[in-house]
């Protein structure tokens, strides 16, 4: 068999091929041009579900950190700061359970053309939860007279890195697919938010207060999803009937051990 | 021509300032500071951002590796007009061409958002061109002159300096398997997806769903890897003791095995302290350097071989070769 002749150039033009080869391998996926969502539209109702959302037994104690990194962090926190990953109120009450529908929703339902804001506050970010629709604006926004990079390691959707040198920096994301996004911000480590985005308007997260309100479900059986950042996700499954609110309280057990 | 103390000086403090950064490098990773400047190559826009939080690592990282590339450049005009041999000057040229690629490999990383592939594979060129640097370090060195003069004289029994050799390269090799294979667990963030040492979830191999959770196939992969590699490097230790007569190899023996002890302690203390910064950036530095003795016992046992053969062969009679040719 006679073999390919081989010559300089050829090897000339294999290098640059390789490099744009490996590239390509690692580049993140392109950015698929949103699709118009298909199917019957989706109908808003008027039952509600509302609850408590409560942590069981002692709370685990919250990692702490001191911001010497960066002055104008610790200016803001000074000393040690508690990251609030377990939000815990009174009587439990624990903020920032997001609550949302995973079955039952039927239809297409349109994103609001209102975005939602994350805000990067004193170096920490302002939600800790936050929730949208596919397809509905997240600004990105910094108060901060610091720099912060925004690292959004999203999976399903366009992961990106952003660069937020200045007060006042602002950018604009959309998501197109379900997931629940992690942010981090790479300058200050113990930055971190997430970002759930559902392709309905059935979702809400909990307050300080713990409690939450899905409203405008239509009557029919849904599951509802309680997923929490640190504790393993809860199910519950209920019926509504039109113009029906109901109440359904639910709790996590605490992973800390009762006190002795 | 020996080289003259410049050439010495300069390659030796190349081959440390490749050290540096690889400790540099370390520091990025194990703080989590790889995406603190979303751009390259400016940083923020600019050539000097503020040094902040995760920036004084990144952009560190970077600052050093601009002096160390230029260094590693600079080297090369050391070489050609310090007269070294032409073996040394090509090794000078990869360098350079290999720390290159090590920037683009860096920039690449960076804006793609730290591909665990990419990201790998700079942390196993980084090691290359240390390995490189070290080797020019050596070449140049008053340790490599006097080794020249002695050897021939040492008349090494042939047997014990094949065995030497063949297993100085296995630990080399393996030593840089498990360079990369550690460089998969820390790009894959699977350093503590086993939390016990020295078992693995309590057992001695993790049975049944414990290999379901991310990350444990690459972290017990590297976890018994290692002790390949401790096997390995006792051989090779023990097998340059072997080789008597040549003060060289007994230190380079002891340095081996006093390096792969500190580097299993380093690998369980890591584990144990659920990966405290200071611990697995040593982890990664000693590695390096374990890696690094594999390189220099196996270049020097090259050389003794080669000036070995020389040597006998200058000592055979004309009419006695004839036969051993053919």
């Amino acid at each position: 068999m006679q073999s390919l002749p081989r010559s300089r150039a050829g090897r000339g033009v294999l290098a640059p091929l390789a490099l744009l080869l490996l590239l390509a391998a690692c580049s993140p996926k392109a950015p698929e041009a949103p699709k118009a969502p298909s199917g019957p539209a989706g109908r808003l109702g008027t039952s509600v579900v509302s609850g408590r959302v409560a942590l069981a037994g002692t709370p685990p104690a919250n990692d702490r950190v001191t911001m010497t990194t960066d002055p104008f962090c610790a200016g803001h926190n000074p000393g040690e700061t508690e990251l609030p990953a377990y939000a815990v109120g009174a009587d439990g009450a624990l903020a920032n359970v997001l609550l949302r529908v995973t079955e039952g929703v039927t239809g297409v339902y349109a994103a609001p053309a209102e975005a939602r804001q994350l805000d990067q506050k004193g170096c920490a970010y302002s939600p800790r939860v936050l929730a949208l629709m596919t397809g509905q604006p997240l600004d990105i926004v910094s108060s901060d007279a610091t720099l912060h990079n925004v690292h959004a390691a999203a999976k399903e959707n366009q992961p990106f890195n952003l660069g937020m040198p200045a007060p006042g920096t602002r950018y604009t994301r959309t998501f197109e697919k379900p997931e629940i996004v992690p942010f981090k911000c790479d300058v200050h480590p113990w930055m971190r938010a997430w970002v759930a985005v559902v392709p309905h308007p059935f979702f809400a997260v909990t307050g300080p207060d713990g409690r939450y309100e899905i409203q405008g479900l239509p009557a029919g059986t849904y599951t509802v999803e309680a997923w929490h950042e640190k504790l393993p996700v809860q199910t519950f499954t209920l019926t509504v009937t039109d113009g029906e609110t109901k109440v359904h309280d639910l709790a996590f057990t605490s992973p800390a051990a009762p006190p002795a | 021509m020996k080289p003259g103390t410049f050439v010495r000086v300069a390659t030796r403090t190349v081959a440390v300032s490749v050290f540096l950064l690889l400790v540099a490098g370390a520091l990025v990773t194990s703080t989590g500071s790889g995406l603190a400047v979303p751009d390259w190559p400016l940083s923020y826009g600019k050539l000097m951002p503020p040094m902040v939080g995760g920036i004084l690592y990144e952009h560190g990282h970077r600052l050093i590796a601009a002096a160390v590339a230029t260094m590693v450049g600079l080297q090369i005009l050391v070489l050609g007009f310090g007269r070294t041999d032409r073996t040394t000057f090509r090794l000078g040229l990869a360098a350079f061409g290999a720390i290159l690629g090590q920037a683009v490999l860096g920039g690449i990383t960076v804006l793609f958002l730290l591909p665990p592939a990419v990201s790998s594979a700079h942390a196993g060129l980084a090691q290359i061109v240390f390995a490189l640097t070290a080797t020019i370090a050596l070449r140049t060195s008053r340790t490599w002159s006097r080794f020249s003069e002695q050897a021939p004289r040492t008349a090494p029994d042939p047997v014990a300096l094949s065995k030497a050799s063949r297993l100085a390269l296995l630990a080399a090799g393996a030593s840089y398997v498990q360079i990369l294979l550690g460089a998969i667990v820390r790009h894959t963030g699977a350093g503590l997806a086993i939390p016990d040492w020295p078992l693995s979830f309590g057992k001695v191999v993790p049975t049944g769903a414990d290999w379901a959770a991310s990350g444990v196939l690459a972290h017990f992969t590297h976890r018994a890897f290692a002790w390949v590699v401790v096997a390995l490097v006792v051989a090779a230790a023990l097998a340059l003791r072997k080789l008597r007569g040549i003060p060289a190899f007994g230190t380079l023996s002891t340095l081996w095995l006093v390096l792969l002890a500190a580097q299993v302690t380093l690998g369980a203390t890591s584990v144990w302290t659920a990966k405290a910064v200071a611990i697995t950036s040593a982890h990664l530095a000693v590695g390096g350097l374990l890696w690094i003795t594999g390189v220099l016992a196996t270049v020097l046992l090259a050389r003794l071989g080669t000036l070995s053969t020389a040597s006998a062969s200058s000592s055979v009679p004309a009419g006695d070769a004839a036969p051993a040719a053919a």
